[in-house]
């Protein structure tokens, strides 16, 4: 993998920006600007109900994105891949679909984002229990199990700092308890190779926007069974095949939980930025930004309060840090300001686990593929220079 | 210290850019706080370090280091010359309505609120002799340049 090859199709990177906010969302290449384009000048017309020329190919574009997806996480059948806007659609859809009743309880970490603590605060008013396990501690979690527990909605790698939990083994505790498991895989899926049917996972969701793909989109995977039981949360058109003044027949998955025109030139963006992605190997992407991460923590780690696991390898593309006696907005600010580093500060939208910790937050830095050891240099020599004003 | 001087640079820059009405907006609310003894909250004048130690660590991070350190006794200083030039403004201006000159009464010395750039008495007159001496100076040496 050459980041210097990769980084020549990010238009944006030419302009000497240092992009390390890639945990928020990531760059898009060229490719993937074009494959939009190419929808909006060539066939900018409705997918699925029209019959004409621009109609099909809007069809052919889609059903290929969603094979794209299919093969990329080696899901059984391409219908398993729902197109959403992002991952908290994904995960609001599944908590407004599931059949939970009053004393069911559903299950989450202490490090989730907002997206997956929020849709389940708001089912505790219909009765519905939300309990809190210890983030990757196995032993906090068995203890939790119990057969009220009918689902776990957990993330796989924390956006916080870049720690992950050891989800096989939760989710074979999980479905031994006949509990179902819905992963948060917003941060998981851009950094490694997910494997939903070797994970025996029932339902995954992530973003496009974390993944070189377009913002506007996200996906929502699900066992196919399952997704055939569960309601649609939105509903209108293009999700129904028949309807009355009163009633109306739903279509199958992924269609019925597709309402409305979609966001084709998304869709098709999504499929391009995961052939992107392919080509360069999850596993290339891994190896790098481990190895920019060790670079950081290395130069750092003794200087600053590093967030998680000392460890850069349990931390993946994550390195988020508190510079003593200074506000995490601060030093964002100064990065962008003296040498162009973007880089996220405050609580990541995880205000519960920063309010749990008495922090206010951290700066964090998240790398990905395009990011060089040229960059690290930089970004370190500037931490530097702010650790020395404090 | 420093949202009292955003306040005032961002009201001026308000009136003509509406992307400056929502921060003259905050450095408001912000100085409200400070004057009922409250702490800032829209954390603006944070922003407002940052950026501005950010810019000068750009040219050199010892200065930045010093701006930083003291930064609030750097914007002390600049309340205080804001109040002080601000000060001399109104009583130039009050000179100005009252005696036609900035400079207070008997005074020959330009005044900047004078709008014609002349002066009732004085300087005018005396350079009035020079300006028609220097106008045909330049007259006659253009002519004598344009000659064959």
């Amino acid at each position: 993998m050459n980041p210097e090859q990769i980084r020549k199709d990010f238009p944006v990177l030419s302009k000497g920006i240092i992009y390390l906010d890639n945990a928020c969302q990531t760059l898009r290449p060229i490719q993937v600007i074009e494959k939009i384009n190419e929808y909006y000048n060539e066939y900018p017309a409705c997918g699925g109900r029209s019959y004409h020329k621009l109609g099909k190919k809007v069809d052919e574009q889609v059903n290929n994105a969603r094979k794209i997806l299919q093969k990329f996480f080696n899901a059984k059948k391409p219908q398993e891949i729902i197109f959403t806007r992002n991952t908290t659609e994904s995960i609001n859809l599944i908590a407004n679909s599931l059949d939970l009743k009053e004393g069911d309880t559903v299950l989450s970490s202490d490090k989730e984002h907002n997206s997956n603590l929020v849709p389940w605060q708001m089912l505790v008013k219909k009765g519905i229990k939300h309990e809190i396990f210890e983030f990757g501690n196995i032993e906090d979690f068995k203890s939790k199990l119990n057969p009220n527990v009918k689902l776990i909605a957990t993330l796989q790698t924390s956006n916080l700092d870049g720690t992950s939990q050891p989800i096989s083994e939760m989710i074979k505790l999980a479905h031994s308890n006949g509990s179902l498991v819905l992963l948060d895989g917003a941060q998981s899926a851009p950094h490694r190779a997910i494997d939903v049917q070797k994970l025996d996972v029932d339902f995954f969701a992530c973003s496009g926007h974390k993944m070189m793909g377009p913002s506007g989109i996200g996906m929502l995977y699900g066992k196919y069974h399952l997704l055939e039981q569960i309601k649609p949360f939105i509903v209108g058109g293009e999700t129904i095949e028949e309807s009355t003044y009163e009633t109306c027949t739903f279509l199958k998955p992924p269609e019925k939980f597709e309402a409305g025109l979609q966001h084709y030139a998304g869709i098709i963006g999504f499929g391009e930025a995961i052939k992107y992605l392919s080509k360069i190997g999850m596993e290339n992407i891994r190896k790098h930004e481990i190895g920019l991460n060790k670079r950081l923590t290395e130069a750092l780690g003794d200087k600053v309060d590093i967030v998680g696991h000392k460890e850069p390898e349990k931390r993946g593309s994550i390195f988020s840090f508190n510079i003593k006696g200074m506000d995490p907005h601060e030093v964002a600010i100064i990065l962008d300001n003296s040498l162009d580093i973007a880089v996220r500060s405050g609580a990541h939208c995880c205000h519960s686990w920063f309010n749990k910790h008495n922090m206010k937050g951290s700066v964090r830095i998240s790398l990905f593929a395009y990011n060089t050891k040229e960059d690290i240099e930089k970004a370190i020599t500037a931490i530097e220079n702010i650790i020395s004003l404090a | 210290m420093i949202c009292i001087i955003a306040l005032v640079i961002f009201s001026i820059l308000a009136i003509f850019s509406a992307s400056h009405r929502p921060l003259a907006k905050e450095a408001f609310e912000c100085v409200f706080l400070r004057m009922t003894l409250r702490k800032c909250r829209t954390g603006l004048d944070t922003r407002l370090k940052s950026k501005v130690v950010g810019k000068i660590m750009q040219k050199s991070p010892k200065i930045a280091k010093v701006v930083y350190k003291n930064f609030e006794i750097f914007s002390w200083i600049l309340v205080l010359v804001m109040i002080g030039s601000l000060m001399y403004s109104a009583y130039g201006v009050y000179n100005y309505v009252s005696y036609g000159n900035c400079n207070g009464p008997g005074s020959n010395n330009f005044c900047i609120y004078d709008a014609a750039g002349e002066l009732k008495s004085g300087l005018f007159t005396e350079c009035n002799g020079q300006k028609e001496e220097i106008l045909y100076s330049v007259d006659k040496s253009s002519k004598v340049q344009n000659e064959p």
